[in-house]
């Protein structure tokens, strides 16, 4: 209770002594309000989803020509949905430019204007700028159920507004953004050095050996209940999974819940519906037939490709997620970048995917891994995520914030530190790990990393010390908690202490820094340790 | 087609309801998010979280029973929102903690209405705090500075910057529970 009051005071002294009162939101509310309830000119008004009324009994023949009728206007209706869509797809003023979408870090970099942010879509009001297509409706927009009206929380994880860009779209911009070198780096359990391939040693020659299916990965996770079956090719019968078994090039997936496959380098596909995998050791493609497929890629040197249809995206070393929509697919970058011809797609952008390339981009923003999927396997996996946005910008003690990045260094001791979010500290677990994407320039003997736990008087800095971090190139860095230590007491970290700062040493000062994209805190399944690990 | 008195009369209905819920909204998105500040949120965060409770509770149509009732309502959507950001973020908080954050927010606050009573009393806590401590105060709420900043200015290590403005909180703290008669923590 103590710590609530002082959290309590801690918001009386923000609004009292800093100005930070609650801004009027009323306006925001109700427009969206009125933009979901679609209050049209002549009045007619749609605003609560109602449960639909419980079905009278009906004779077979009334059922048979009813589902005809609605299967046809079914049709219709996303026949003419699809056709809409289309139709203003290219808004580009010049088509010769490439189209750049500013990536949320782009935006992060702006000054805190909370207060005139809008928050919510407000159609009343004519926005000067280019706006990005019009918002089609969502064809999912009445799956939602509504909520009975007792005081309950609805708690359904779909974000509820119908046109949920959470800021308004700026122009497309093409200003700097941290240039990301979408460099392939190995992920692996240490310091993942962008290490050559194992190399393709394969003749040119087509007429080869006959072919035995590729070993792919493995399945790292399937959820309760998933029920995950598989089968080589599509004439044959669906088998339950087995722990433990190959992924092969060319195995059809089907899974009920969310389940995740591995690749010896660390790169990871979350899945659920039906998906067909094929590769070797340069490529991964993903036939999507039906649900989603979330990529978590970084630092791969694969190129993946997904595809549904005659949509296909192919992309490396980012954080995608492909969902089926119609014929289509649905593109959401959730970190790197993707780009189909000369439309590019940033983190925190969506698109719809056909064989015409992107269209109907969106600015998403943080709503991108409310996705089911990405947050189910966030839940999963991940402890903490800090992507670095404009909020940790006064957490971060070393290190100058621009852009979603930190960089700091030079004669500082500390050339990166931040303080995890009020709340949120971090307990260490079994299998825990952290991982982060950051860039070393100078420092080419290596650097320390480090997590403070514990109050002023009993603190306790646990670090692990590594060699040989790439330089001045994008890695990803990924280190098991188990590796920490307290080199004072020659004490390893264990389960159960509690981090709440995050630091990062490099070893050679002098014209020498690091910039940190995002860190996150995770925990291995218990099957995946490895024997090095 | 729809018979043009029921259409009218639904229109009526459709008026009243959104004038009834903007009365609400006025009265009680403060409230709202000001407890999810209190729950952890950044002030963005707030803003947004805000605005999807009301528009959660729009679409829920919920009966407005008395002001305590939509209040809590209102509460238990945010509350609901926040867990839900939460999550995808990957952060992990449990629901109990949450609901254990809600009766402390019930129990310290009450009502919007009482939220001046506490700033008043803020106030005089505050006259309290002098000094080395009172700077400290100012520069991290009223100038925004980090504790490493802050540090520098005072020519303070950032360690004891953190320690001083842990003691002063919890002075004011002492301050508020003598002032508004909340709970004394026994373990202090």
């Amino acid at each position: 209770m103590a710590g609530r009051k002082e959290r309590l005071i801690h918001l009386l002294l923000r609004e009292r002594l800093g100005g930070h009162t609650p801004p009027d939101l009323s306006r925001n509310i109700m427009d969206s309000l009125d933009a979901d309830s679609r209050v049209g000119a002549d009045g007619h008004v749609a605003p609560v989803r109602k449960l639909p009324p419980a079905p009278k009994p009906i004779s077979p023949w009334m059922a048979v020509a009813a589902a005809i009728a609605v299967v046809a206007a079914l049709t219709l209706g996303v026949s003419a949905w699809l056709l809409n869509r289309d139709a203003p797809v290219e808004p580009t003023p010049t088509a010769d430019d490439p189209k750049i979408i500013p990536s949320q870090q782009d935006r992060a970099n702006r000054e805190d204007t909370p207060f005139e942010r809008p928050v919510l879509p407000q159609p009343n009001q004519p926005d000067p700028r280019p706006a990005p297509e019009p918002e089609p409706e969502k064809p999912d927009d009445t799956v939602e159920t509504p909520e009975p009206p007792k005081p309950e929380p609805e708690p359904e994880p779909e974000p509820v507004k119908p046109d949920d860009t959470v800021e308004t779209p700026e122009p497309p911009n093409p200003e700097p953004e941290p240039e990301v070198k979408p460099e392939p780096v190995k992920p692996d359990d240490t310091v993942e050095t962008p290490e050559p391939q194992p190399e393709p040693e394969r003749p040119p020659t087509e007429s080869d050996t006959p072919k035995e299916p590729v070993k792919l990965g493995t399945v790292l996770y399937v959820a309760e209940k998933g029920k995950l079956t598989y089968r080589l090719g599509e004439d044959e019968k669906w088998q339950d999974w087995v722990a433990g078994s190959a992924v092969l090039s060319g195995m059809h997936f089907k899974v009920k819940r969310p389940a995740a496959i591995e690749l010896p380098d660390g790169a990871r596909l979350y899945f659920d519906g039906e998906i067909t995998v094929r590769g070797d050791d340069t490529t991964l493609e993903v036939d999507i037939a039906d649900e989603q497929v979330y990529f978590d890629v970084y630092g791969s040197k694969r190129e993946f490709t997904v595809r549904r249809n005659d949509a296909e995206l192919s992309f490396r070393d980012a954080e995608v997620l492909a969902e089926r929509s119609g014929l289509r697919l649905n593109v959401t970058c959730l970190g790197g970048e993707v780009s189909v011809g000369e439309v590019i797609l940033k983190a925190g952008w969506s698109a719809s995917l056909s064989e015409k390339g992107f269209s109907r981009e969106k600015f998403e923003g943080a709503r991108a891994r409310f996705n089911p999927l990405v947050r189910n396997m966030d839940s999963a996996f991940v402890l903490m995520r800090e992507e670095l946005n404009a909020d940790a910008r006064e957490r971060v003690y070393c290190g100058e914030w621009k852009d979603g990045v930190v960089k700091g260094g030079g004669t500082k001791e500390t050339a990166f530190g931040i303080e995890f979010a009020e709340g949120q500290e971090v307990e260490v677990q079994d299998r825990g790990y952290v991982r982060m994407r950051i860039r070393v320039t100078g420092s080419e003997d290596g650097l320390s990393i480090g997590f403070s736990s514990g109050e002023e008087s009993e603190w306790t800095y646990f670090q692990s010390h590594h060699e040989r971090v790439p330089n001045g190139e994008w890695t990803i860095l990924r280190v098991p908690l188990s590796q920490l230590k307290d080199d004072g007491k020659s004490k390893y970290v264990w389960p159960g202490v509690k981090l709440h700062k995050f630091q990062i040493v490099l070893w050679t000062k002098e014209n020498s820094y690091v910039e940190v994209d995002w860190f996150e805190l995770g925990v291995d399944p218990e099957w995946n340790i490895k024997e090095d690990k | 087609m729809l018979n043009p008195a029921f259409r009218g009369l639904m229109q009526v209905a459709s008026i009243d309801r959104r004038t009834t819920f903007e009365r609400i909204v006025h009265a009680h998105q403060r409230g709202v998010w000001r407890y999810l500040r209190f729950l952890g949120c950044s002030r963005t965060e707030a803003d947004d979280l805000t605005q999807e409770t009301f528009l959660a509770a729009w679409k829920a149509d919920f009966d407005e029973i008395n002001e305590a009732a939509t209040a809590g309502y209102l509460r238990t959507v945010a509350r609901s929102r926040f867990l839900m950001m939460l999550r995808a973020k990957g952060r992990r908080i449990s629901e109990t903690d949450l609901v254990e954050v809600d009766s402390d927010w019930v129990q310290l606050v009450d009502n919007e209405d009482e939220w001046d009573v506490r700033v008043v009393a803020l106030e005089e806590c505050l006259q309290g705090i002098q000094g080395k401590a009172r700077e400290v105060i100012d520069m991290n709420y009223r100038q925004d500075l980090r504790y490493a900043d802050i540090a520098g200015k005072l020519g303070m290590k950032s360690e004891g910057v953190r320690t001083l403005m842990k003691r002063v909180i919890a002075k004011l703290r002492e301050c508020m529970e003598r002032k508004l008669e909340w709970p004394v923590e026994k373990n202090d």
